[in-house]
């Protein structure tokens, strides 16, 4: 069990300058998942990379995955394993489960119980599974992950009066701008933060939208769906003064709009006010252009913090919410480890099956005058034998499991004679976990 | 002054007060408070305010307008007016957060400091109108005043991405620049026109009691400043924050002409005489 490990860095230890330092395109996910699998020796990992957070969780023995981890992460971005030992965070076992469950219920999240980071999740963990990263243990894990999601939006009301970053983003370009329907919509980029945001300024009324991709045919079928206009990215530049809302969210590692362009922009414009939604991590807009007169430029970090403040009701759904997510990682690790006795009750069975078919194979040589019928009466009546006889060891065996007793189960495999009993439950003894192996948490994240 | 406009005076005082703090309240608290509240509350204290005027007049027999502490009543008239004309124009929630508790200060510093009593002078039509004109634009001044106050607020809010509950009910940034720049518009005319008529009332009395008269100085810097606030608008080499101080320098010197010369009037009988009525007065600039 403590062979589940997450490693990761996020928002409540981490600024964004150092998450955007950290995060991994979509691109660059499949060679860090056999980065992370070369390093950890293990076949299982899923990389989990979003504005707010990048994640590694494994499936892997050995007391030396955190500093492996550490090695692998620092070593895809450049940076000293030192460094980021200082911002990361490395659970183990149990930890672990209840982590990802916390992440995916959305309780981990700077806006209380969002949902976004489901579906961000799953679609890590799908491109996990695509690259035959994922095996039967973190299969497990996230699917009961899923589950525990699910649970956590339909059995609380962590989810109820929620305020997105998209609506609030909303909320900022109405205290600029009092008549929408004369103001155009700049979307950069086709993330989906980026076209919920397009969605509700729509909703609110905006007159024009324009959408700026790298690649047309994609730009065109979002400015379809807006009933905009689609640009391609070399006319950015031209199309940038036009804009009163420019809304950013592309994949590209550098700045695409400097601080430069937003001044000729604003020269254009007679310096009236324009409204920058940076969405990406990596940031698309530099940083410096928010000094310029008229300009508002707000990141994910600045709206995520106006939308933290307004959790009201659901913080008081948090006690339940951990309630709910103990309970989970119980069932969790019950089921698990009733599946870690998988190997000892198959060669139980087929033990015992083997005993009974040579058995019956006697019996049947004794008595050749046999009907058809009554042979198979008789291999009937043996099969059921052993199934009754077994019944009450493997359920035995099965509880003993679900307690996680590994030296009960060793004692039953030796008292029957099975080796395999060893496998199952070996690796769980190996790993003995540290003094601070549970949870490693660097005091500098408490300041 | 009789009973009725004494009466009339002092709830108009008190409405104005009331209106203020409902107002304050329904800025910080939208959700208990409206800010209509404030407006009915405002309503009464104007029609209260038209009340002692029209029992003032019955009383003098000819305009009201015989001391400084009058012309400033009027004056907070004008610029309740133009915050009711303003905000029926245009939807600006949370004006009246900035309007009321102003007029309130204007008229409780005008009931302490400013000379009540009656002073004899010649009145004419074309003195009037330039009263009437010069306040007008100070209303106008007055909303736009406002509009920049709260243009900084909430600029300087959006800038450092707070989203306090104070700039929650204020209008959007480019109402309040609108504001202004119609304020601006409309006021620096009237202004201009009441100078030149204040002047034209002036002139049979000779350059010596222009010269002599406290009020004219900062009146001519005031337009001034609100004539550069206008060409730096249209011409844009006055842009942004910086227009908007310009705005509030301006006003800041029409408070600053009253405030000062009410407590320079009281304190000196003789100046008082001279500056604010003399033989002909230019009580509005």
């Amino acid at each position: 069990m403590h062979r589940y490990l997450v490693l990761g860095i996020n928002h409540k230890y981490a600024p964004l300058e150092v998450r955007e330092r950290l995060a991994y395109p979509e691109r660059k996910v499949p060679g860090a998942l056999k980065h992370v699998q070369q390093c950890l020796g293990t076949d299982e990992a899923v990389l989990l990379s979003t504005c707010n957070r990048v994640e590694i969780y494994a499936f892997s023995e050995g007391l030396d995955a955190r500093d492996k981890l550490l090695a692998a992460l620092a070593a895809d971005h450049g940076m000293k394993p030192e460094y980021l030992e200082k911002l990361c965070y490395f659970h183990r076992g149990r930890d672990t489960i209840e982590h990802l469950l916390r992440v995916c219920g959305g309780l981990d999240s700077l806006v209380l119980g969002e949902t976004q980071i489901l579906s961000q999740v799953k679609r890590s963990y799908l491109l996990a599974q695509s690259e035959s990263s994922t095996g039967k243990q973190l299969n497990a894990l996230f699917h009961r992950a899923f589950h525990v999601a699910k649970r956590l939006h339909t059995d609380t009301g962590i989810g109820h009066g929620q305020v997105s970053v998209s609506s609030v983003a909303v909320r900022f370009v109405k205290r600029i701008f009092d008549d929408l329907a004369s103001k155009t919509a700049l979307l950069i980029g086709a993330g989906e933060v980026g076209e919920l945001t397009l969605t509700y300024l729509r909703e609110a009324g905006i007159g024009r939208v324009v959408v700026v991709s790298r690649s047309l045919d994609r730009a065109k079928e979002i400015a379809e769906r807006y009933k905009g206009d689609a640009v391609p990215v070399n006319l950015l530049e031209d199309y940038l003064p036009g804009a009163d809302v420019v809304i950013s969210q592309t994949a590209a590692e550098d700045r695409i709009l400097s601080k430069a362009q937003f001044a000729r922009s604003q020269k254009h414009r007679r310096h009236a006010p324009v409204f920058a939604l940076d969405l990406a991590v990596p940031r698309d807009i530099e940083e410096s252009a928010a000094e310029l007169e008229g300009v508002f430029l707000y990141n994910v970090d600045d709206l995520e913090h106006v939308v933290a403040e307004n959790t009201g009701e659901r913080s008081r759904e948090l006690e339940q919410c951990a309630a709910i997510v103990r309970q989970e990682a119980d069932l969790f690790l019950a089921s698990f480890q009733t599946y870690s006795a998988g190997p000892l009750i198959t060669e139980l069975r087929e033990k015992a099956i083997a005993v009974k078919n040579a058995e019956l194979e006697r019996v049947l040589a004794k008595l050749p005058d046999l009907t058809e019928a009554q042979r198979s009466e008789l291999a009937a009546f043996s099969e059921r034998l052993v199934n009754k006889l077994l019944h009450p060891q493997i359920q035995g065996i099965k509880q003993e499991a679900s307690r996680g007793d590994e030296d009960s189960i060793r004692r039953i495999a030796m008292a029957l004679g099975i080796d395999k009993a060893n496998e199952a439950t070996e690796p769980d003894a190996q790993v003995q976990p540290a003094p601070d192996d549970a949870t490693t948490r660097p005091d500098v994240r408490k300041n | 002054m009789g009973p009725a406009a004494l009466v009339t005076l002092h709830a108009s005082i008190l409405l104005f007060l009331i209106a203020a703090i409902i107002s304050v309240i329904a800025l910080l608290q939208p959700r208990k408070v409206r800010m209509a509240w404030a407006d009915w509350t405002g309503a009464a204290g104007a029609f209260c305010l038209g009340a002692y005027f029209i029992a003032r007049f019955t009383e003098a027999g000819s305009e009201p307008f015989t001391n400084l502490f009058e012309v400033i009543e009027l004056a907070g008239l004008c610029l309740v007016l133009a915050y009711f004309i303003a905000t029926r124009m245009r939807k600006l929630p949370a004006l009246g957060a900035f309007a009321f508790p102003a007029v309130a200060i204007i008229f409780i510093v005008n009931l302490a400091f400013a000379d009540s009593a009656a002073q004899g002078h010649e009145s004419t039509p074309l003195l009037v109108i330039h009263v009437l004109l010069t306040l007008l634009s100070y209303g106008a001044f007055f909303m736009a005043s406002l509009a920049a106050v709260m243009f900084l607020v909430l600029e300087r809010a959006l800038k450092k991405h707070q989203d306090p509950t104070l700039i929650r009910s204020f209008p959007p940034l480019e109402s309040l620049k609108r504001l202004v720049d119609t304020c601006i518009l409309v006021g620096l005319p009237l202004l201009s026109l009441g100078l030149v008529l204040g002047f034209i009332a002036l002139s049979p009395s000779g350059w010596e009691s222009i010269v002599r008269n406290p009020k004219i100085p900062p009146s001519l810097v005031l337009w001034a400043v609100l004539l550069l606030v206008a060409a730096g608008r249209w011409l844009g080499f006055l842009r942004g924050r910086r227009n908007f101080y310009m705005v509030l320098l301006g006003f800041a010197l029409v408070v600053m002409t009253f405030v000062g010369l009410g407590v320079w009037s009281r304190s000196n009988s003789r100046v008082q005489t001279a500056a604010v009525v003399g033989k002909v007065s230019c009580i509005g600039t």
